[in-house]
């Protein structure tokens, strides 16, 4: 009797903790192949429960980071980024009252963000599965290419179900603005804006663990 | 005269002999068996409603067949409202679960046990009966009036002395040789002594793992050959190939892009057929060897048991709890099951495992009944050492407290109550410590135990909480949050807009008694008045108030307060105080005061007060057929002599004939749910 009534009340904060975030990952692009980068995380929606989480020790068996532990990690990501070659005006900022965090910064060409997020891998701070060579663009052929990424199925199969439902309401968006206007573009998920010098994708993220759908794309412009 | 009295005599030996072989033929439970169980088919065939069954059945069985292999389960030859005994053995090498069935038609048996067979497998017959194997670890065994039905798994048992000492030549004697002896079979088999390194089997294990790793390398290899066709492609064209429209399929027919095999690494050789052939036959060897073994144990086993009576020889020990009113029975050697297999191993290596054995040197029994309105579980705990039960049973002796149990009331969506003695939890600590036998540690225990005893004032401690408490969720509110999202204009660019949405907030009372109120006063005080910790917590009036700043959590704020012998934590300032209570209320308040745990969760409010949770359509279809069935869960401990009983009650919601269809009919929607969304077209 007892264990009915310990797992009843260790399924009760399993249902409640089924949490969902968005993150948004935008790139801004000049004409000479400069621009600006911004990526947020935005967990403000499941505030709740993420407050609730915050004050527990581990959950699903594993440890619930504090928040220096959080920020000593983004201030990390901050100065990997800062020395890396073709990145400058670093920024970021975490709200810790409605958990959005975010890191921007100005890169010289695209490819040097890719650079910084392979920084970002070696040294640990992302995991080894996230993708780092994702945007590419070449200015002479007037195209920019948000390039295809793995599966990450298999590493997904193989967490604990709790660890799965997670990523049930998780949405990625990723928007791409251009000083130049867009010609066409290989995928039509992305929507293109009135002035054709946006497009934006709105995905589950488990549509992209699974590769229900495509992120990769080629912009070409007139 | 002389000659009536020898003639008495005769009938009084001969009766005494038919006895005697009777009594000699009864087939005795196997000495490891930790899990036994007895269906009362005579109760329970009365519940079953065979209609509502078959189409279930065929359905599980026929495994994407056109035509199930059977039609009506009612008629298969098993008399159904017979008694079934069934058991499971499980030591180091073998696991065994064992059914025993009366039949009442032997040629209807065979015709659906001919109907679940591997096609091609031969009935062996025997002397005394006859079997089959249903697969490579599943035998059936039957005669005119009876089956059997083994389940065996044999596995080389692992010795982990091997860890300490790799290079021993210690021979390990298997526990089969126990099993074997059991049976009391007339042959004895070789495999039931194991060998000190079988070379053939390591080969077998050795090839296992090198055919995962073959896999994985044939995985990635496919990962880069993918990769590598993506650069070359892009080398030539500089960007990706255009998409077809409707098709996210790249084009690669163009020539020069034909993609480079990925390198093999070197040490890595092409497949040998030879060696995959020489390879398959060592395993086929080694899967025959234990086919072997697991045949002789069931024909060890099928012997004995037609060589007996149908009756089985169970210990009394077993059966101490046993109601015959009871529709199941079960008795669980929890002690066994612990100290068996890998974690028994385990245990027997460390010095401390001693405390860990004598923590679980205990049995559990369970009388399980499917009434017409509720299904109602009775368990038997009993620790096997008399000391160690009787400091439990003490704990489970605590006072009456009608203060904490006023709190109940019928809105509530459940509580749960606890009376405990809690100065006998010490009594306790010290007989499980003292009953742990002798271990490296023994001297040392004895002495923490009396340091402990000289340190802690048990009885002030035992006034601090003395042992009784309850815990009631009166309800799950609804609360209004407010939360931070992105919006985007027409150039995509995003602006933070603030929104709001409902989340589930528990409104519950925590109350325990005390004896010591002055002392629970001072803690709050003391929190109220620290620089660091009155930032969040303050009194206001007879109630101290924790609150947050920024506030993110579930509660607002939680109130804290001690009266009249009462310290009370709660969500709301409203929940102290006696409630309102009706009659079966009340009866609920009476049965928690008595007993030392009780509880109840009406889970269909619980459900209810969840609903804003549950979003996606698949979660709110099961949402909304669990809600319409889910019941009332009603439970109470007590010390009843040598051993603590629990009675839960599960009270059923639907329109189900009895309490044993309203599982069967919960599981059927879901499972038609599951079958529907699988067939749902894809838009």
């Amino acid at each position: 009797m007892k264990k009915f009534i310990k797992y009843f009340l260790l399924l009760l904060p399993l249902l409640l903790l089924t949490s969902c975030f968005d993150i948004l990952e935008k790139v801004n692009v000049k004409a000479d192949g400069s621009g600006e980068y911004t990526v947020i995380l935005n967990a403000s929606k499941s505030k709740t429960r993420l407050a609730s989480i915050s004050k527990m020790e581990t959950i699903n068996g594993k440890k619930v980071p504090k928040k220096p532990e959080i920020e000593a990690k983004i201030s990390e990501a901050a100065r990997i980024f800062k020395a890396t070659p073709g990145l400058s005006n670093v920024k970021t900022s975490m709200d810790f009252d409605n958990y959005i965090i975010k890191l921007s910064c100005s890169f010289k060409r695209i490819e040097n963000i890719n650079a910084g997020l392979e920084q970002l891998k070696a040294e640990n701070i992302i995991g080894k599965m996230v993708p780092t060579q994702i945007y590419s663009q070449n200015t002479a052929g007037k195209t920019f290419t948000r390039n295809k990424i793995n599966t990450f199925k298999s590493d997904y199969d193989k967490m604990s179900k709790a660890d799965k439902e997670i990523f049930n309401d998780a949405k990625y968006i990723s928007v791409l603005q251009f000083e130049n206007s867009v010609k066409s573009q290989t995928n039509n998920a992305y929507s293109l804006s009135p002035n054709r010098k946006a497009v934006k994708l709105e995905v589950p993220v488990l549509d992209l663990i699974l590769q229900k759908k495509p992120l990769q794309n080629t912009i070409l412009f007139q | 005269m002389k000659s009536f009295s020898h003639k008495i005599q005769l009938l009084v030996f001969l009766f005494a002999g038919l006895f005697s072989i009777f009594a000699q033929q009864r087939m005795k439970l196997p000495k490891d068996v930790l899990f036994y169980m007895e269906i009362n088919g005579k109760q329970l065939d009365k519940k079953v409603n065979w209609e509502k069954f078959n189409p279930f059945l065929q359905e599980v069985a026929k495994k994407g067949k056109a035509r199930p292999n059977w039609t009506d389960y009612s008629k298969t030859g098993i008399k159904y409202d017979a008694t079934q005994y069934h058991y499971a053995v499980l030591n180091d090498s073998v696991q065994a679960y064992t059914a025993h069935f009366i039949l009442d038609d032997q040629g209807k048996f065979q015709q659906f046990i001919n109907s679940v067979k591997k096609e091609g497998l031969e009935i062996t017959k025997k002397n005394t009966y006859s079997y089959v194997n249903l697969d490579d670890d599943v035998f059936v065994a039957w005669n005119g009036n009876r089956a059997v039905l083994k389940t065996i798994s044999y596995n080389k048992p692992y010795n982990w002395e091997d860890d300490i000492a790799a290079d021993s030549a210690v021979a390990v004697i298997d526990s089969t040789t126990v099993a074997d002896s059991l049976y009391a079979g007339p042959e004895t088999d070789s495999a039931y002594v194991e060998k000190a390194f079988d070379y053939k089997e390591e080969i077998g294990y050795l090839k296992e793992d090198l055919q995962s790793l073959q896999e994985s390398i044939k995985e990635n290899n496919a990962e880069i050959t993918r990769i590598r066709k993506d650069i070359n492609y892009l080398e030539k064209h500089h960007q990706y190939p255009v998409e077809k429209k409707g098709s996210t399929d790249k084009n690669y027919s163009e020539k020069g892009t034909e993609p480079l095999s990925p390198p093999m690494p070197e040490d890595m050789e092409e497949d040998d057929p030879e060696e995959d052939e020489i390879y398959r036959k060592e395993l086929d060897s080694i899967n025959i060897e234990k086919f072997k073994v697991v045949k002789k144990l069931a024909e060890a086993a099928f012997d004995d048991y037609f060589n007996s009576g149908a009756e089985l020889e169970v210990p009394a020990g077993m059966t101490a709890y046993r109601d015959g009113n009871s529709d199941v029975f079960v008795y669980l050697d929890y002690a066994g099951i612990m100290n068996s297999g890998v974690y028994g191993s385990m245990m027997r290596r460390y010095e401390f495992g001693p405390f860990f054995t004598n923590f679980y040197n205990s049995n559990y029994s369970y009388n399980l009944y499917f009434d017409k309105d509720k299904v109602r579980l009775v368990n038997n705990y009993r620790h096997n050492n008399p000391e160690v039960q009787k400091s439990i049973a003490a704990v489970y002796k605590g006072k009456k407290n009608k203060k904490l149990t006023a709190l109940i009331n019928d809105k509530s969506v459940g509580y749960y109550s606890i009376n405990v003695d809690g100065s006998k939890y010490f009594d306790m600590l010290y007989a499980f410590l003292k009953s742990s036998g002798e271990t490296g540690y023994q001297n040392e225990s004895e002495l923490i135990m009396e340091t402990m005893k000289i340190v802690l004032d048990e009885e002030a401690i035992a006034k601090i909480a003395p042992g009784n408490g309850i815990f009631v969720l009166n309800e799950l509110k609804s609360k209004t949050v407010s939360y931070t999202d992105f919006e985007y204009d027409d150039d995509y660019n995003e602006k933070e807009v603030q929104k709001t949405k409902e989340v589930v907030m528990p409104d519950f009372t925590f109350a325990f008694a005390t004896e010591n109120e002055g002392y629970w006063n001072r803690i709050f005080t003391l929190l109220a008045t620290n620089k660091k910790t009155s930032k969040n917590f303050s009194k206001n009036g007879s109630f101290y108030i924790f609150k947050e700043e920024k506030s993110q959590g579930y509660f607002d704020q939680l109130f804290f307060t001690v009266k009249d012998g009462i310290v009370y934590v709660t969500s709301s300032p409203d929940n102290i105080g006696p409630k309102n209570q009706s009659e079966t209320s009340k009866m609920w308040a009476n049965d928690a005061a008595k007993h030392p745990s009780s509880g109840r969760f009406d889970m269909q409010k619980l459900l209810s007060g969840l609903e804003k949770e549950f979003k996606s359509v698949p979660e709110r279809k099961t949402l909304d057929l669990i809600r319409r069935n889910i019941g009332e869960v009603y439970f109470k401990t007590e010390a009843k002599g040598s051993h603590i009983e629990t009675e839960m009650n599960y009270r059923i919601r639907n329109s189900s004939e009895n309490s044993l269809m309203y599982f069967f009919d919960l599981f059927d929607e879901i499972y038609k749910i599951n079958e529907s969304e699988k067939k749902a077209p894809v838009l």
